[in-house]
């Protein structure tokens, strides 16, 4: 166990040289000449000069490369060229909403999940198992981007219950929730139908047990049963599917984002592309797939360490 | 239903196949047909878009803008006069002509590249799939924005970003295909009578690729579809005025209390084939891999 945990940690390593080395070569992509394209047109021989020694590009591209290593190494994530400030600044302003947005999409998620899987599992053909198959069906094909829109709608615009952009006040404040409502449910549908149908397959192979069976003939009624022994038993998939889906939140994060005009830092990321502000760009991906890739580990390593059952080599 | 079952045993041609048995296992879930007629009904809108469109897609008539939907506009008509309806049949071929090349080209370089990496094996084996390992940390939808917005946005480069996004997954797939296959005893067998390296690969383990690739390529269309709208949600996908399911979403946004059928129809185009596409994918993946669900 401890060699896996070893190697899985220690694979951190090439995976984030892997990540700052692609990160360094996107500059590579542009057609042309990147600070042309970062400055437009109107810009002045002396700006361009200026812009191209700041971010290093009238060097050879090895001391470049050396350079953005070594900067990164001191925790310096490069300056946006529109704000004048540190991208890791900027980041730290907005990661905030982004979690918090993300946290309450699990929630929501999981509110709707829990309920509809197991009784989808425990009355097998009811209504309750038809309509989390079209919970399932529904939420992983739906694009996040036009739920958001309908949400807007419905009941930001014709019921007029809910807000529908930006994060008013604070965020835990009864009006910041009532805010992050329709964007926390919109980013939190594809992980209801991918948690509802996770759970209502892991429930019924649970109650097929022998313990359940146990159970039930010492004579335990029956919602002790479903609750004590079925249902805890099949929540495992659960927190493993969360993780698993954390790319897919993340995308999803940039469009609803975008939809609400939510201040986090898939705003901050699309509004960089637009302004061609590529410190911005690189150095938010650079944090964002970090932290996907440690969260992961941290998963990884809380079954090693949690669950007897998992064994790794 | 017994006299079925001696018909069944007295002629040879009822004895099962493996492809009577996929297709027996496919019709289990009537949800694979619904799934097969929208994508059916999407390709006709594609290919015949010209032949069924009522009017252009492009055709401004500033005097019918925001017109509600009516029996001269089904679906109304957006900002500019333009009919919804043309735009969203029209859109088809975009949707459609934008996924099915990245798949495609996914499918094929990645296809080569799993059989490649697993013929090699050794550390050619071991460095390519450490590094898969590496790519696919990253999340997909992440890799293709920015992909994008240093690429700059234009048809040809979606289609690359969407396919090399989509790429890792294939190669993986089909290196874990080839590396089942070759302990199988019909390859076993096909080397015994000194069948050679080349002609098993061709004839008995690329065959044998087909239904995992076939599940794998309905499920990365509608993916695709989805990372592609996605795209042309923030603007730096397909460039307007091409009639794009996700530009016109766009636009649509901005009078949504106005005339929200021209934001609400292109949506409901985007995800009525991603189910189409899902739906066909867990019906092959049903037919075609008895062990999964």
């Amino acid at each position: 166990m401890a060699a896996f945990l070893l190697r899985r940690f220690f694979l951190l390593i090439p995976t984030a040289l892997v990540l700052v080395t692609g990160v360094f070569f996107l500059i590579a992509l542009v057609p042309g000449d990147p600070v042309l394209v970062m400055l437009g047109t109107e810009a002045t021989e002396d700006a361009i000069q200026q812009l191209r020694h700041d971010l290093g590009l009238d060097r050879a591209l090895f001391f470049q490369y050396t350079a953005f290593l070594s900067r990164l190494l001191h925790g310096d994530l490069g300056m946006s060229i529109y704000h004048r400030a540190p991208v890791l600044k900027l980041f730290a302003q907005r990661i905030p909403n982004t979690l918090w947005l993300t946290f309450l999409a699990v929630v929501f998620s999981l509110l709707g999940a829990l309920p509809l899987g197991v009784l989808a599992a425990v009355k097998r053909y009811s209504i309750w198992d038809y309509s989390s198959l079209l919970v399932a069906l529904v939420g992983v094909s739906v694009p996040v981007f036009w739920l958001g829109i309908i949400l807007i709608y419905v009941f930001g615009l014709k019921l007029r219950w809910l807000p529908i952009s930006g994060v008013g006040g604070s965020l835990l404040s009864w009006d910041g929730f009532k805010h992050t409502i329709l964007p926390a449910a919109s980013l939190g549908a594809y992980l209801l139908a991918s948690s509802t149908r996770l759970l209502r397959s892991s429930m019924l192979d649970v109650l097929t047990e022998d313990y359940v069976r146990t159970a039930r003939a010492k004579g335990l009624r029956e919602w002790l049963v479903i609750w004590k022994h079925a249902f805890r038993n099949a929540l495992n998939p659960l927190v493993t599917n969360v993780t698993l889906q954390l790319g897919v939140l993340v995308g999803g994060s940039f469009l609803t984002e975008t939809v609400f005009a939510w201040p986090g830092v898939g705003r901050l990321l699309v509004q960089a592309i637009y302004r061609r502000d590529y410190p911005v760009i690189q150095g938010i991906t650079l944090i964002i797939v970090l932290m996907v890739v440690v969260i992961n580990l941290l998963a990884d390593m809380s079954y090693v360490l949690l669950d007897p059952k998992v064994r790794y080599r | 239903m017994s006299r079925g079952r001696t018909q069944a045993s007295a002629s040879p041609r009822r004895i099962s196949s493996p492809a009577r048995d996929a297709w027996r296992r496919f019709a289990r879930n009537k949800l694979s047909f619904v799934g097969g007629a929208i994508v059916l009904v999407i390709l006709l809108a594609a290919l015949l878009a010209p032949h069924i469109a009522p009017s252009s897609p492009v055709a401004i008539s500033l005097r019918e803008k925001y017109r509600r939907p009516s029996s001269e506009h089904w679906l109304g008509t957006d900002e500019l006069g333009r009919d919804v309806l043309s735009r969203l049949i029209y859109g088809a071929r975009v949707a459609v002509g934008v996924a099915f090349s990245a798949v495609l080209l996914a499918a094929v370089v990645g296809s080569i590249a799993g059989l490649i990496v697993s013929y090699s094996g050794g550390w050619i084996d071991e460095i390519a799939m450490r590094f898969l390992d590496i790519v696919l940390a990253f999340p997909a939808f992440l890799l293709a924005i920015v992909l994008v917005a240093f690429l700059g946005p234009n048809t040809m480069n979606i289609v690359l970003v969407i396919a090399v996004t989509r790429l890792p997954r294939y190669a993986r797939l089909i290196r874990g295909q080839v590396i089942s296959l070759k302990e199988t005893v019909y390859v076993e067998a096909a080397r015994a009578i000194g069948a050679g390296e080349l002609r098993i690969a061709l004839r008995h383990i690329l065959p044998g690729c087909v239904g995992a690739l076939a599940v794998y390529v309905s499920l990365t269309l509608g993916e695709s579809i989805l990372a592609i709208a996605g795209l042309s949600f923030l603007g730096i996908g397909i460039q307007p005025p091409t009639p794009d399911w996700g530009v016109m979403l766009t636009r649509g946004r901005d009078y949504l209390l106005l005339a929200p059928w021209v934001a609400l129809a292109p949506g409901a185009a985007i995800f009525a084939t991603v189910l189409g596409f899902n739906l066909l994918g867990d019906g092959l993946r049903d037919a075609f891999d008895p062990r999964g669900q």
